[in-house]
């Protein structure tokens, strides 16, 4: 018998897509890869995020099966997510090479596709990892048990420095691509591109933001992997410990530095867990990096960059008929991230 | 910077009616988001933004390209500031203030094109006066907007 359980729903609202019809597609799908029938128990979706759509659900196996009554993790790209349209490609990248890097905690990437004939939106399928989620914007950040706080503090730093250690190798992407790599410029590129199918007019600000960054990206030091939404919110914390990274749907090769300004701009509360200084000096010392105070402030502008346009991607994603009204209040933020922009570039021109 | 109005009243009878109401349980909660209900409709049928906020915001522009003539002085072929004398409806404010914004957004192409003539010191001046004109704007709307509750819109505790 396959059960629903619908608990600790925040806002429903950003499931797209009909549960019955998500969890029969997926016992169809499992039930293919499994080469035995399956069915789903206990689905419960969670919805802290704004973007892609997490389900956890039992496995039930009609024939004996190492993942008979192992829980599971969906993760599914609605068509109308905050940074729609989704790929499934690079959390599953990044997954895949971190998998065999336990100084880089991430859930076992199971199956994955943006093949959208099977659940109707790309999805990743994941072990479930134990562990719950901080809060960066409510006080406190949600931490349960505050004697935690240096050594997950710590352990924040050294798993950004053990991720920016690891050489993705040849065969994932352009990693090593000969000469000097201006990782900035191609974010700008990649983010000039949402932006101008986003907005309904144009931004001056963002227009001096991307002019500026265009031409002022240092070259990477060492290309790595990024995670691109580094920070306390994205990563469980079990018994004191992190025991994974999430939310990898940023993710792409470019300059540490991205990784290093994104988790130190003050609306995610970093000084909660662990100083700036140390944050950094614990990072040069797993990362063998040296942290360039020219990169930083050019990433710095870089994030408030990113921050009005995720924020922008709210608006449209709303406007377009997502069903999620958490996504406009997020369009509130726009003139805030605006205003600190336009004062950093001030700074800079 | 923000949804249009329809879109955004829409959305909210929408959430209200198939994603909270479902979930109230108590007869008088239950009466009370049905009143809520009710009123959001006569909105999503009456309700306009309010042009006194979109003046303010054109004025705050206004007054900023009124010193850029100053400043672009003895500069060669610079787009012309463009003139902007809106009625007093909603959609004409809106209408000139993209304009405005449309023209700062040209002078930054116009000078990433690599102008022949203009100095460093007059290209800084431009730049410098493109994210002074930015930040009046935000700062503007910021009066117009409420303070945004990411912590509560994000919490998953129980």
């Amino acid at each position: 018998m396959t059960i629903f359980h619908e608990k600790r729903v925040v806002s429903p609202a950003t499931w797209d897509f009909d549960v019955a019809t998500i969890v029969s597609r997926l016992e169809a799908y499992l039930s293919a890869q499994l080469a035995c029938p399956i069915q789903i128990e206990d689905f419960v979706r969670l919805t802290g995020g704004l973007s892609w759509i997490t389900g956890i659900f039992v496995v039930r196996t009609a024939l004996p099966h190492d993942l008979n009554g192992r829980v599971l993790v969906v993760k599914i790209g609605s068509p109308r997510g905050l940074m729609a349209p989704y790929s499934a490609e690079p959390q599953a990248m990044a997954m895949r090479i971190f998998a065999d890097y336990p100084e880089v905690p991430v859930p076992n990437l199971l199956w994955c596709s943006d093949d959208l004939a099977i659940l109707g939106a790309p999805f990743l399928i994941t072990s479930k990892v134990e562990g719950a989620e901080l809060n960066p914007f409510v006080p406190g950040i949600g931490l349960r048990n505050p004697g935690d706080r240096d050594n997950i503090g710590s352990q924040f730093a050294d798993v950004l420095g053990a991720m920016h250690a690891v050489d993705p190798g040849d065969d994932h992407g352009q990693a090593r691509s000969g000469g000097a790599r201006y990782c900035g410029v191609e974010q700008v590129d990649s983010w000039q591109r949402r932006y101008e199918s986003w907005a309904s007019k144009p931004y001056p600000v963002i227009e001096l933001a991307a002019s500026w960054l265009r031409r002022h990206s240092p070259a990477a030091a060492r290309v790595v992997v990024v995670h691109g939404d580094y920070r306390i919110g994205n990563f469980l914390v079990h018994a004191g410990r992190i025991t994974a990274v999430l939310d990898w749907e940023m993710a792409h090769f470019g300059d540490p530095h991205e990784d290093l300004s994104w988790a130190m701009m003050p609306e995610v509360r970093l000084t909660e867990l662990i100083s700036h200084g140390d944050f950094i000096a614990r990072y040069q010392a797993r990362s063998g990096l040296q942290v360039l105070p020219e990169s930083m402030r050019y990433y710095r502008i870089l994030t408030l960059y990113k921050l009005v346009m995720i924020n922008l991607g709210g608006i449209a994603g709303f406007e377009r008929g997502g069903q999620d009204l958490r996504m406009a209040c997020m369009g509130f933020l726009v003139p805030l991230y605006l205003m600190r922009l336009a004062r950093a570039l001030e700074e800079v021109v | 910077m923000s949804n249009s109005l329809n879109r955004l009243v829409n959305g909210a009878i929408a959430t209200l009616s198939h994603e909270v109401m479902p979930h109230l349980s108590e007869p008088a909660v239950k009466a009370s988001a049905a009143s809520v209900l009710q009123v959001l409709n006569l909105l999503a049928l009456r309700a306009a933004w309010n042009p006194d906020c979109l003046a303010a915001q054109l004025t705050v522009r206004s007054r900023a390209l009124s010193r850029l003539p100053t400043l672009m002085k003895r500069m060669p072929a610079i787009p012309p500031v463009p003139t902007l004398r809106p009625d007093g409806s909603s959609a004409a404010l809106q209408q000139a203030l993209d304009e405005a914004d449309a023209y700062v957004s040209s002078l930054v192409r116009w000078l990433d094109i690599g102008r022949i003539g203009i100095t460093t010191e007059q290209r800084t001046a431009i730049k410098r006066w493109i994210a002074g004109y930015g930040k009046a704007a935000a700062s503007i709307e910021l009066e117009y907007t409420p303070r945004s509750q990411l912590g509560a819109l994000t919490d998953t505790s129980v």
